[in-house]
């Protein structure tokens, strides 16, 4: 009897012993950074302004890139580099656009603020950005005009969104534009020429809240021009 | 020996189950808890460079800060502008909240600068936040400068009519794949699609084409492989090519610009670290390379030591072999060009035309005083349609202008689409579905 439940403890022990192993070997393949690093954490926000907007998109610069993917850090690096579909660090473009503009579902233009580390890439792909509908919480802008977009906008077309860095041009032109660029070049700002490519329509979040808020009775929201002597 | 491996497996059992192992450990970790305050953690200025201005005209400068916490949240930042005019004058200051709408009006500097020897402006910019501080340029360094002058000459260019396409000739053509005789592409999801970024032309009119997905540059001469040299780029570097054949590869990691040397042969002379920033672009003058750097928005010489490069010096306009330095400031309505030799500006022109611009995809010095432009322009109604112009200066006036297509296949860097060929031809790399081309068109009478 003694020496049949030894038995059966041995082989217990090695069982046990090769399952752990297996875990050792599998569990990092199994693991991933969405499994490791992200979690739900959202709530409803009561305002949003484009400054808002632009830090939130800020510090997503150069945090990778994942399709379909909505969950980052922000130690400016990407931690899973080469490694697409493996539900790795950073957002795709449109979930980008998404977490920074904090969009709802269709029909719904209010908040919703979610964590960096909340794996969420929102129900918009790139063509719905390129192809509102009334419903959708951003609106087409008549035209791409610099006097028409202003910072936090989007450029988008069939298969890409970028948002309007800010509000100044270089002297080539162009525009800076915070961007998920894809697996080889993560998330970051480029200088980029969306704005004249015909393909490419600008693109509006509906229900800015003015940047001055909460101070717009005592602030002058408009224009600051100083004069230098 | 048998109850030391049933201990040790206990051991392994006890671990299992109270997940102490290193593995598990890293799987259910969670991000620690933040400390309370919330100091600045980015902290950038971006403004709009006047370039090259006109005495008498209102100068705005527009000025953005981006201020950012480590929680994300937006925050409060002022910015104090320093401005001199010429030599002897005294530096004056300006501190004003950074808020959205921001800009400096610069029209009495710049009247002062247009009658003054060196017909310039000295300016640099400062940020600060709490205790963050930031500065265009970097600490201690020369300041930045823009140029103004009594003589800009307005030159009308004939607008092409959209769709009037001149289509050169197709000196490299490259299908999408992977090996030698192919150009690497990866396809766009929810992304761009990207091929390669950049190339150049030498004087034997050989092209090099840096087919970062590849991690190559490739030249060629009438299509055939002449040889390959390795570098590791992301899909954004750009390229260019010295005399003596040294590449110069600039990139960008993780917000970083770079720059790889790789010499004939192909051996890595080394990397230097410009400082973080966006990549513009990247030009030989002579022996030495220049990359242009945002939002600096100014060219800096990019040195031959290896590691970080320590004081980078602005240069407002892109450098030639000469010492001369080419000004270019591009907006919807206009492009101006102009010369600084010897810290005063000559041959200044003003483009205008009945289509809007948009980027300035290239804009160098014929060698002969004028100027070589490719500008894209661009309408919205009735329907969306854009093509590049290319826009030949000599003596004030319009030599030639021609259209080329804007049309591509996988997204390019705006300004590594043309490159003024040191034999005097245009050349442009274009992309379809089926790959890569390199296009040559003739500056006089073409096909």
């Amino acid at each position: 009897m003694k020496r049949a439940v030894s038995r059966a403890v041995s082989v217990a022990a090695v069982v046990s012993l090769v399952l752990i192993l297996l875990g050792l070997i599998a569990g990092p393949a199994l693991a991933s950074f969405v499994s490791n690093n992200c979690h739900a954490n959202h709530a409803a926000d009561d305002h949003h302004r484009r400054k808002d907007a632009l830090a939130y998109a800020a510090v997503a610069k150069w945090e990778g890139y994942e399709w379909g993917g909505g969950c980052w850090n922000d130690n400016n690096r990407d931690d899973t580099p080469n490694a697409p579909d493996s539900n790795g660090e950073g957002p795709d473009c449109s979930g980008l656009v998404f977490k920074s503009w904090e969009l709802r579902n269709p029909g719904d233009n209010g908040y919703t603020w979610y964590d960096k580390l909340e794996n969420v890439h929102g129900p918009y792909a790139t063509y719905d950005y390129h192809s509102p509908e009334s419903a959708d919480p951003f609106v087409k802008l008549p035209d791409k005009s610099r006097s028409t977009t202003t910072y936090m906008d989007a450029f988008a077309k069939n298969g890409h969104v970028g948002l309007l860095s800010n509000r100044v041009s270089p002297s080539s032109n162009t525009d800076y534009i915070i961007e998920a660029r894809g697996e080889a070049s993560g998330t970051g700002e480029w200088l980029e020429s969306y704005r004249y490519d015909s393909s490419y329509v600008a693109v509006k979040r509906k229900n800015w809240t003015p940047d001055c808020y909460p101070y717009c009775q005592m602030e002058a929201s408009q224009p600051v021009v100083v004069t230098v002597p | 020996m048998k109850r030391r491996w049933r201990a040790w497996a206990s051991v392994m059992m006890v671990a299992l189950i109270t997940g102490t192992l290193p593995g598990l450990a890293r799987a259910t970790g969670r991000p620690g808890q933040r400390a309370s305050e919330d100091p600045v953690r980015i902290l950038r200025i971006y403004y709009q460079a006047p370039g090259l201005v006109k005495a008498g005209e209102q100068v705005v400068m527009p000025v953005h800060v981006d201020c950012v916490t480590a929680r994300g949240r937006a925050c409060d930042a002022t910015v104090s502008l320093g401005v001199r005019t010429g030599v002897g004058d005294a530096w004056r200051f300006q501190t004003v909240d950074a808020g959205p709408g921001l800009a400096f009006d610069l029209t009495a500097p710049a009247a002062r600068a247009a009658s003054s020897a060196d017909q310039s402006v000295a300016f640099f910019l400062q940020a600060k936040a709490e205790t963050a501080t930031s500065s265009l340029p970097a600490n201690d360094g020369p300041p930045l400068r823009f140029y103004s002058t009594r003589q800009l000459r307005p030159v009308r260019v004939a607008a092409v009519p959209f769709g009037r396409l001149r289509k050169g000739r197709t000196v490299l053509s490259l299908q999408w794949g992977s090996g030698s005789m192919r150009a690497g592409l990866t396809l766009g999801r929810e992304s761009p699609t990207l091929g390669p970024s950049a190339f150049d032309v030498d004087r034997a009119g050989h092209v090099y084409l840096l087919d970062a997905l590849q991690g190559r540059i490739a030249e060629f001469k009438r299509s055939r492989l002449l040889r390959q040299r390795w570098v590791q780029a992301d899909p954004a570097a750009d390229l260019a090519v010295a005399t003596d054949g040294t590449a110069y590869v600039a990139h960008v990691h993780e917000g970083v610009v770079g720059m790889t040397r790789l010499s004939g042969s192909g051996r890595d002379l080394g990397t230097v670290t410009l400082g973080p920033g966006v990549l513009s672009q990247v030009r030989m003058a002579g022996s030495a390379a220049y990359a242009e750097l945002l939002p600096l928005d100014a060219w800096v010489r990019v040195p031959a030591s290896r590691g970080r490069a320590s004081r980078l010096a602005p240069i407002s306009g892109r450098p030639l072999a000469s010492g001369e330095q080419v000004l270019r400031v591009g907006t919807e309505r206009s492009i101006r060009l102009g010369i600084v030799r010897n810290g005063s500006v000559h041959g200044a022109v003003e483009l205008r035309s009945a289509h809007r611009f948009g980027e300035v995809a290239l804009a160098e010095p014929d060698g002969a005083g004028g100027y070589v432009v490719v500008v894209r322009v661009w309408r919205w109604r009735p329907q969306p349609a854009d093509q590049f112009q290319v826009i030949h200066i000599s003596n004030g006036h319009v030599a030639e202008t021609f259209a080329v297509s804007s049309r591509s296949f996988a997204e390019a860097r705006p300004l590594s689409r043309f490159r003024l060929g040191p034999d005097g031809r245009l050349y442009q790399m274009v992309t379809g579905p089926a790959g890569v081309g390199i296009v040559r068109f003739e500056m006089k009478g073409e096909s």
